[in-house]
């Protein structure tokens, strides 16, 4: 056993090491860490390194943007900022035919504008749209099916963490992956929103009673338009958010770090001046909630960048990089091949550990094929969300099931009809690539 | 007192990314106003938020927030999961015990060979000194959310990072 275990080499090991440890249920960021100490152990040398790397891959000015998109999304949700902006889309959209499936999907997706997050819109926002969309008819099952969905796409609209690290890992401008994924990230919710009309409906009663408790509306009874200006006028300051920040990067004033702590700053002056609704107490809980959820994503970072220390040092990317380029002439293939790896990975992974284990492989792939990467980026993203809905492990699947007290297997198959329309979506936006790269040659960069 | 020893972490993170805003902020208005940017801000924030990533990684150990895959393990039988359960503990505690001695071994290098941080010019081990005892503290937090899953495995918290 140990002469056999002596022939794999030190690299294969680590991998092999690492897929284990995370099926005994050791978290993922510690299970890198585990499997690349286990590596350097093998090869003999790197401990005295491993106080360094772990340091300088968490201390990059870049990365700088998660922690402060997390905190300004996680005050949006306590300060009401958020709450005012679900009221608006309710009076401006609640009464079309999808009723509060169409709500459900916009305010999904607009909270991805807001904040850089996924699963946790699932557990935040996610309760009340599932218990609208019953109201209004729909199944318990599809309306959770829904939700995950179009919080796995919050991943893909900007501010997105994911692109991010995918940036700082692709060495690609984030402002310039912010822009691009913009409209294949509307795309994919207009996808979400064909799969409507083909769902089972009973006689709904508009969800009124479940949406009153997420955000009531004080003037129900007044005519359409007088709601609308109304609506427009409490939620004005939230639904100017995205324009702040999305603005401020298109116009080259910030860059997206420092976007993100004018969001920041810019939810507190919102909460604190003009909606009055901060605390010392809710800032408090705020900091800690953030902080603990951007160090859950740096934790993988940090151990990331020992196991990519190894990987390097072991020369593993070359390898599998040439096999992979290998396999065709044609780059169609690769291509496929590439986004069927991803979504398999992203069945069992998060999206930061996916990017960290692959992107070394698939990147000089990237630039010996000459594709954009600023596109590849985007695909990237719209892969690892549909992985965040697909089983064994979609962990908005997990998060979904928690909150709605259904099994996994049955929102799942809410998820399916979802997951049929993003895996068209995919194809799109794989087909067309200036889907996502109009609008960056538009802002002339 | 009490509240100080449960909170701790969370005390110390609120403190430095509040701190971090300030800052961060600052320097977007100075850049702004006078095109000219606080290298310096740039070195207080990239460390402050080593600082914020290891205390806040205690917060998220109390609240069983680190990511895990756990679709093979809950199909085990109970005493057999309960075993896998410890045994994944003790090996994470083991990478974070070797986290806490490698950074202080960094520590220790800095201190000696006495470099200097590259913007502010002091002594770069200030920085350094409060991540061991950060991951000393991600252990503590870790055992004791650990403790409470055997206790109560029902009860126990598993709450979703916002990723």
């Amino acid at each position: 056993m140990s002469d056999l275990l002596a022939q794999i080499p030190a690299g294969t090991q680590m991998v092999l090491a690492f897929f284990l440890l995370m099926a005994i249920g050791v978290p993922v960021a510690f299970s890198l860490g585990l499997s690349a100490l286990y590596a350097m152990w093998l090869i003999g040398f790197g401990f005295d390194l491993a106080g360094d790397l772990i340091a300088a891959g968490i201390a990059k000015y870049s990365l700088l943007a998660i922690p402060f998109f997390i905190l300004a999304g996680s005050l949006m949700g306590s300060l009401g900022i958020a709450e005012r902006m679900i009221r608006f889309f309710r009076v401006l959209i609640g009464n079309l035919p999808g009723g509060m499936g169409v709500v459900g999907t916009v305010v999904c997706l607009f909270w991805g504008a807001v904040s850089g997050s996924g699963p946790a819109s699932v557990a935040a926002i996610g309760p009340m749209l599932i218990r609208a969309m019953e109201e209004d008819g729909y199944s318990r099952s599809f309306a959770a099916g829904l939700v995950a969905t179009g919080a796995a796409f919050s991943i893909v609209i900007p501010p997105s963490i994911g692109l991010v690290i995918y940036g700082v890992i692709a060495e690609t401008s984030i402002s310039d992956l912010f822009i691009a994924a913009i409209i294949p990230g509307i795309f994919m919710g207009l996808m979400m929103l064909a799969v409507l009309p083909f769902a089972k409906r009973q006689q709904g009663t508009t969800g009124r009673a479940a949406l009153d408790r997420l955000s009531p509306d004080p003037y129900a009874d007044a005519p359409y338009l007088s709601r609308l200006g109304r609506s427009f006028r409490d939620s004005f300051w939230g639904l100017m958010t995205p324009a702040v920040i999305l603005g401020g990067i298109y116009s080259g004033i910030f860059t997206p770090t420092e976007a993100a702590l004018v969001a920041t700053v810019y939810a507190l002056a919102v909460g604190g001046l003009i909606y009055r609704t901060l605390t010392i107490r809710g800032l408090y809980d705020s900091l800690a909630d953030a902080a603990a959820s951007s160090a859950v994503v740096m934790m993988v970072v940090a151990y990331a960048s020992l196991f990519g220390w190894v990987v390097t040092v072991e020369d593993l990317v070359g390898s599998y990089s040439t096999a992979l380029l290998g396999l065709s002439d044609n780059g169609w293939v690769i291509l496929m091949v590439i986004m069927v790896i991803l979504l398999i990975a992203g069945m069992f992974m998060d999206a930061v550990t996916v990017m960290f284990i692959s992107l070394p492989i698939f990147m000089p792939v990237v630039h010996e094929l000459g594709w954009d990467p600023v596109w590849f980026g985007v695909l990237l993203m719209v892969n690892l969300a549909i992985g965040l809905i697909t089983p064994p492990v979609g962990i908005n699947l997990y998060v979904a099931a928690n909150v709605t007290k259904l099994s996994i297997e049955k929102v799942a198959r809410g998820a399916l009809p979802f997951l049929l329309a993003s895996l068209v979506g995919l194809f799109v936006v794989a087909v067309f690539p200036d889907m996502s790269l109009y609008l960056v040659r538009l802002m002339g960069k | 007192m009490r509240f100080i020893l449960n909170e701790a972490e969370k005390i110390i993170c609120a403190v430095i990314f509040l701190g971090m805003t300030a800052v961060g902020f600052a320097n977007v208005c100075a850049r702004y106003l006078t095109h000219y940017s606080l290298a310096a801000t740039e070195e207080l924030l990239t460390y402050g938020f080593l600082l914020l990533t290891v205390f806040g990684a205690a917060i998220a150990a109390r609240r069983g927030e680190h990511l895990a895959v756990t679709l093979l393990t809950d199909k085990l039988p109970r005493r057999l999961r309960r075993a896998v359960f410890v045994l994944a503990v003790a090996l994470t505690v083991f990478l974070l015990a070797m986290s806490a001695w490698f950074s202080w071994q960094a520590l220790v290098n800095l201190y000696g060979n006495g470099m200097k941080s590259y913007a502010l010019q002091i002594p770069a081990w200030y920085y350094q000194a409060g991540v061991p005892f950060g991951f000393a503290l991600i252990i503590v937090r870790y055992l004791q959310y650990a403790a409470q899953v055997l206790r109560d495995p029902d009860h126990a918290p598993h709450e979703v990072p916002d990723v």
